[in-house]
């Protein structure tokens, strides 16, 4: 706790710094009536987190329902795909170009076809959330199962293990670090993949942070905007920082590991 | 279980020239039987072991297991290899469970044995701990339990003792015989030790370094228990001392 409290008071004290800064600045210089609509400011800011609160969270909620229905597919798709890949070099070469193409055909081409394709639900919005967060799964889950030390699968012939035994009790276990990455990566992805969803499609009610961004920007409410990018952000944060707790205490064999050389603390000096 | 391993060659493919690793080898395990080898360091006494457990398919050679031929002995062999090889994700306790709950054994009765075994080797209060907060004799230990908990016919031990002191060695080879004689086991053994040889095997196996071949097999028909410092073992490691000096002398 020390700990953490010696690590955040410097960025804290820098972060209230900027935003007096930011606050003095727009006052001094900015048009008084462009003020609250072009230019925000952070007491505007506030207001609008406390006074909109309700229509923050209500959108928040939708948001989220979009990010994790759409990880989840990822997760569960990228896993499936990722041992179809890992198991034969047939379906390697088949599906393995096509993935990486998916992956350069940028977000924003796609999603309004599949606004199209849809309807103005909440479905266009978790494909694209799960498309983007599908290929970091894929990829590192693939590098996961290849982890594998061989002595460790040479012990398992020895004690006659199957192939589903193997898989089981050796590869995913040893994969586990890297699918982690793959989630980490995946959230923050897919956090972007639902705005993105949600910027192209203009469905009457509530369209999650994205869709009221753009709603509020269009009335010129740019301190509502602004609250939305802050709750989007700590929305994008708490998921982050829920997969890490989740991954501490998968991997705790790992800190057990560390702590043999004291790495939990001084990690790379 | 009857093993016989007969003109043995093995020989790794490399870049600049092939290396050979194992010379026309004959060996043999009688049922009930304690062998062990012994040969300088390199010289392929891990590669014998891993050709008879089946991770390594031989350049030539047969193996005959009571007399009838067989590609390698692997659903036949408890095998210890020389590093432990702890799943690092897997606590103590599951850790030594491993072969019996891979071979679908009864896990209720294959804990209640783990944690009995757990106990005789000095590992008792450490079954939840990681393989990495444990020391290197330690997971040589648990390691020694996953390879008996198999409940295989022949155990392949190599260098099972290695990473531990004089005095817990002595109390795990007391412990081996006694397991020995219980169940007459037949066992395999590699080692560096030459009291450990003597004092466990019926026969031992001197090896020549790189390519392996069989110098010399010799009987060891004392008693057991064997008195590490009676006359007559004195006299029995003279004799596997100056064997061995043969052996190691020729090499240069
Ligand atoms: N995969 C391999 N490719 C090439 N050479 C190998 C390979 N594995 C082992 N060797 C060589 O074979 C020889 C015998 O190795 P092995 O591990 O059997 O020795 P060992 O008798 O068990 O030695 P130690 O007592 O040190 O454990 C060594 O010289 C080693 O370099
Ligand atoms: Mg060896």
């Amino acid at each position: 706790m020390i700990n953490f409290f010696r690590l955040t008071w410097l960025p804290a004290l820098l972060l209230v710094l900027l935003i007096v800064v930011w606050e003095l600045a727009v006052r001094a210089w900015a048009a008084p009536d462009l003020i609250h609509k072009i230019y925000p400011l952070p007491s505007g800011i506030a207001e609008a987190m406390w006074s909109k609160s309700f229509l923050l969270l209500q959108n928040s909620w939708v948001t989220l329902q979009e990010i994790l229905i759409g990880l989840s597919l990822a997760l569960v798709l990228g896993f499936i795909v990722a041992l179809l890949i890992f198991y034969s070099s047939t379906l390697e070469r088949l599906l393995y170009p096509i993935i990486i193409l998916t992956q350069n055909v940028p977000v924003f081409a796609i999603a309004p076809l599949l606004v199209i394709w849809m309807g103005f639900n909440i479905w266009p919005k978790v494909v694209v959330a799960a498309l983007i967060a599908f290929f970091p799964m894929v990829v590192n889950t693939v590098d996961g199962l290849r982890s594998t030390e061989p002595d460790l699968i040479q012990l398992f012939k020895i004690l006659g293990a199957d192939r589903w035994q193997r898989l089981i009790h050796l590869r995913i276990p040893a994969a586990l670090p890297l699918i982690f990455s793959g989630i980490k990566i995946g959230v923050t992805l897919s956090v972007v993949g639902a705005v993105v969803g949600e910027w192209v499609s203009s469905e009457v009610g509530i369209g999650g942070l994205g869709r009221l961004m753009m709603t509020e920007k269009r009335l010129l409410h740019v301190d509502t905007v602004f609250a939305a990018i802050l709750w989007l952000a700590l929305l994008g944060l708490m998921l982050f920082m829920a997969v890490s707790l989740l991954e501490r205490w998968a991997l705790r064999w790992k800190h057990a590991a560390e702590a043999r050389y004291n790495l939990a603390e001084a990690k790379e000096a | 279980m009857h093993l016989n391993v007969k003109g043995l060659f093995h020989c790794f493919p490399s870049l600049t020239a092939a290396i050979d690793v194992l010379d026309d080898v004959q060996l043999e395990i009688q049922s009930g039987e304690f062998v062990s080898v012994l040969g300088p360091s390199g010289c392929g006494k891990s590669t014998l072991l891993n050709v008879i457990s089946g991770l390594l398919t031989p350049t030539s050679g047969h193996l005959f297991i009571d007399d009838v031929e067989v590609p390698h002995a692997q659903s036949q062999v408890a095998y210890m290899q020389q590093k432990d090889l702890l799943l690092p994700w897997r606590r103590a306790l599951p850790n030594a469970m491993l072969g019996a709950q891979l071979n679908k054994a009864n896990l209720m009765d294959a804990e209640t044995e783990a944690r009995k075994l757990f106990e005789q080797f000095d590992l008792a209060g450490y079954e939840q701990h990681y393989p990495s907060e444990l020391s290197g004799g330690m997971r040589q230990r648990v390691a020694l339990v996953r390879t008996l908990l198999t409940h295989r016919p022949l155990w392949l031990l190599d260098e099972p003792f290695g990473a531990l002191d004089a005095l817990t060695r002595m109390r795990l080879q007391d412990w081996m015989l006694k397991a020995w004689e219980n169940v007459q086991q037949s066992i395999l053994m590699v080692t560096h030790d030459l009291d450990e040889a003597l004092v466990l095997s019926d026969r031992i196996y001197i090896l020549t370094p790189r390519p392996a071949h069989v110098h010399a097999v010799i009987k060891v028909s004392l008693p057991r228990p064997r008195d590490r410092m009676s006359v007559a073992f004195t006299e029995v490691k003279k004799e596997l001392w100056d064997v061995l000096s043969e052996v190691l002398s020729k090499s240069d």
